[in-house]
């Protein structure tokens, strides 16, 4: 019997160990390391209506034990991931989950409705990043703003829906629940934290466009006080993610509330973690006597 | 094919205390099939969190080692020079893409500047051993911060520049280049700092240039597009996939 069989509403892998958007490209970098089959699913590289070129470099540095990256959502556009990236990925065996952006609430409607083709196993809609229309104000961080995203992809798509939210608000509960009644299926959180680090030589910020987001282990006790506070408010499931670096980290967003997790900025440190934690949950499982993941989703809240 | 292994390291020496260290490392999969400009993704410690992209000195398929040559610059850098023989190394590599090796019909160039050296080692070697004759320029900011040289003396011509005009001649590789017939060369190759690429660049319409570029990298695996360098075209590639070696009139060093 499989324990680690997971079933997120209407969506399922085969466990419940995912790597996170913009982190593991669309697995093709990864294939010499191990067959990618053993993943839960693949969260691929943010895909946008058009290509994009992605900002200026310096786009990525480590600081204070996590990293700082502002890659711009580079991205050859959504006819390039159609024709020349989703054909291969969709041969992998595992469950091909394409992270959206948009920079108005149409954006996302259009991009819905062009994935509901084979292949796509479900929609992950990033909403940190700012809506064009609006002045500018990130998805996100608008409750109103999140609800129509949500409620713009339910109208285009049967897909299973997973809102990505953003860590930079005063109450992730709310906006847990808005993308909730926007038609949400699944929540994955958090998006990376907005931060900045300063070279003293040179006197200015390092990253070109000043600010970045911030990943990494550092960000794993806020990632997870976030899905402790979002398991109380919403009833559907919670995809886990932030600076998740081996099991333990990743056995606390379980027991936090997450259905299901993400590893990001580890694959850079080390490509086999997602693998290492596969195996480390099951040996886990086995110590306790326990036979199925599930019975520890949330264990903290007892 | 890239591999992540752990190799053993053979030897870890100062070429110059506290500054530059040659490092060989017994790791099989990678020597097979490792080309010249190619680098290796190093982790170096539980901290920094990321892994260091080092280039590969030099090959021995025979004895199944690497070796790499690296300056001290900060943490992950300071990690390798402590590290010792017989201690196990975790190694991802070879990554990206190198040096166009082949015979050529006339001679190449191989420019370097400061530790930008390391990767044309193993390329001199690769082309001598095609049956190219070589020439080398190196530049160094002094007689006491230049090493190496030994090495590149074996494969061909070897002339040295130094800022203060301690070792050969004094300046940049352009007091040297400037006197050169460029066009008597078939290939020239470079790696070193940007300034110098910059120049070079300016060199390009004279012989046929490659340049090995340097980003700040995040994977080194070509997934999370942190190290890409602006191209000519407008658009940017990838040092870690594409690159690190261009032809250098692919690349622009516009802001
Ligand atoms: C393709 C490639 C090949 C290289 N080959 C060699 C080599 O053979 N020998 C050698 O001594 N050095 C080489 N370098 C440079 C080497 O990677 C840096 O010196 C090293 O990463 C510095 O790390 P640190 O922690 O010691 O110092 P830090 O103080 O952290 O950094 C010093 C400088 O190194 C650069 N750097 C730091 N981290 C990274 C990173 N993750 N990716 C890219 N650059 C970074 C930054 O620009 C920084 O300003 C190469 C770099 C690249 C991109
Ligand atoms: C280099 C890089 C690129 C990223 N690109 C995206 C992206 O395109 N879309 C997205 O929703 N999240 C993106 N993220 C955020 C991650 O998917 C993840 O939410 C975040 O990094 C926190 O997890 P971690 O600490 O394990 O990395 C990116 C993160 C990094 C480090
Ligand atoms: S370092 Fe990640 S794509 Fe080059």
């Amino acid at each position: 019997m499989n324990k680690l069989e997971c079933n997120l509403g209407k969506f399922k892998m085969k466990n419940p160990v995912t790597v996170a958007s913009g982190t593991f490209g669309s697995g093709k970098e990864f294939k010499d390391f191990y067959d990618l089959s053993l993943l839960g699913g693949i969260m691929v590289k943010g895909t946008t209506p058009e290509k994009r070129v992605g900002n200026k470099p310096q786009r990525l540095v480590e600081t204070s034990g996590g990293i700082i990256n502002s890659i711009g959502l580079a991205n050859g556009g959504v006819d390039d991931f159609i024709n020349n990236i989703l054909p291969e990925a969709k041969t992998y065996g595992t469950e091909i989950i394409v992270n959206i952006s948009g920079s108005s609430i149409d954006d996302y409607g259009y991009m819905a409705d062009r994935l509901s083709i084979d292949g796509v196993s479900a929609l992950e809609v990033n909403i940190s990043c700012p809506n064009v229309k609006e002045g500018g104000i990130t998805f996100g961080t608008d409750p109103n703003m999140a609800f129509d995203v949500a409620k713009m992809v339910k109208n285009n798509t049967s897909k299973p829906i997973i809102m990505k939210l953003s860590p930079n608000v005063t109450n992730i509960a709310i906006m847990a629940q808005a993308v909730e009644s926007g038609g949400a299926d699944i929540i994955s959180m958090i998006n990376t934290l907005i931060g900045m680090a300063i070279d003293v030589e040179k006197q200015r910020p390092i990253i070109n466009n000043i600010i970045g987001g911030y990943s990494g282990p550092p960000i794993k006790p806020v990632a997870l006080r976030m899905v402790y506070e979002v398991y109380k408010a919403v009833n559907i499931p919670i995809i886990g993610m932030g600076g998740i670096m081996n099991t333990t980290d990743a056995l606390e967003f379980i027991m936090a509330g997450a259905s299901a997790i993400s590893v990001g900025t580890g694959n850079f440190v080390d490509p086999y973690i997602p693998i290492d934690i596969i195996k480390g949950i099951n040996e886990y499982l086995d110590n306790k006597g326990l036979s199925s993941y599930t019975d520890i989703i949330g264990a903290a809240h007892k | 094919m890239i591999f992540k292994n752990n190799g053993i390291i053979i030897s870890n020496e100062p070429i110059i205390e506290d500054f530059v260290y040659l490092m060989k490392i017994n790791e099989k999969n990678i020597a097979d099939i490792a080309k010249p400009g190619q680098f290796l993704e190093i982790k170096t410690g539980s901290v920094p969190l990321l892994r260091k992209p080092i280039s590969i000195f030099e090959v021995d398929k025979v004895a199944e080692t690497i070796s790499i040559l690296y300056q001290v610059k900060g943490p992950g850098t300071k990690n390798l020079s402590e590290l010792k023989a017989n201690q196990q190394l975790d190694i991802i590599g070879p990554l990206g893409t190198g040096f166009t090796v082949k015979k050529f019909d006339n001679k190449c160039l191989l420019i370097g500047g400061g530790i930008g050296i390391a990767p044309l080692y193993d390329l001199g070697l690769k082309l001598k051993e095609s049956g190219n004759e070589i020439e080398i320029v190196l530049g160094f900011s002094s007689k006491d911060t230049s090493y190496a040289l030994d090495y590149f003396s074996k494969l061909g011509t070897l002339t040295v520049a130094t800022m203060d005009g301690s070792l050969g001649i004094k300046g940049t590789v352009e007091a040297i280049l400037s006197n050169y017939e460029l066009n008597t060369f078939d290939k020239a190759y470079a790696c070193g700092p940007e300034p110098m690429l910059k120049y070079l660049k300016t060199l390009e319409d004279k012989v046929n240039l490659e340049l090995s570029l340097e980003a700040y990298m995040g994977c080194g695996l070509g997934a999370c597009l942190s190290c890409v360098c602006k191209m000519t075209d407008g658009t940017y590639k990838r040092v870690c996939k594409e690159g690190p070696v261009f032809k250098s009139k692919e690349v622009s060093f516009d802001e």
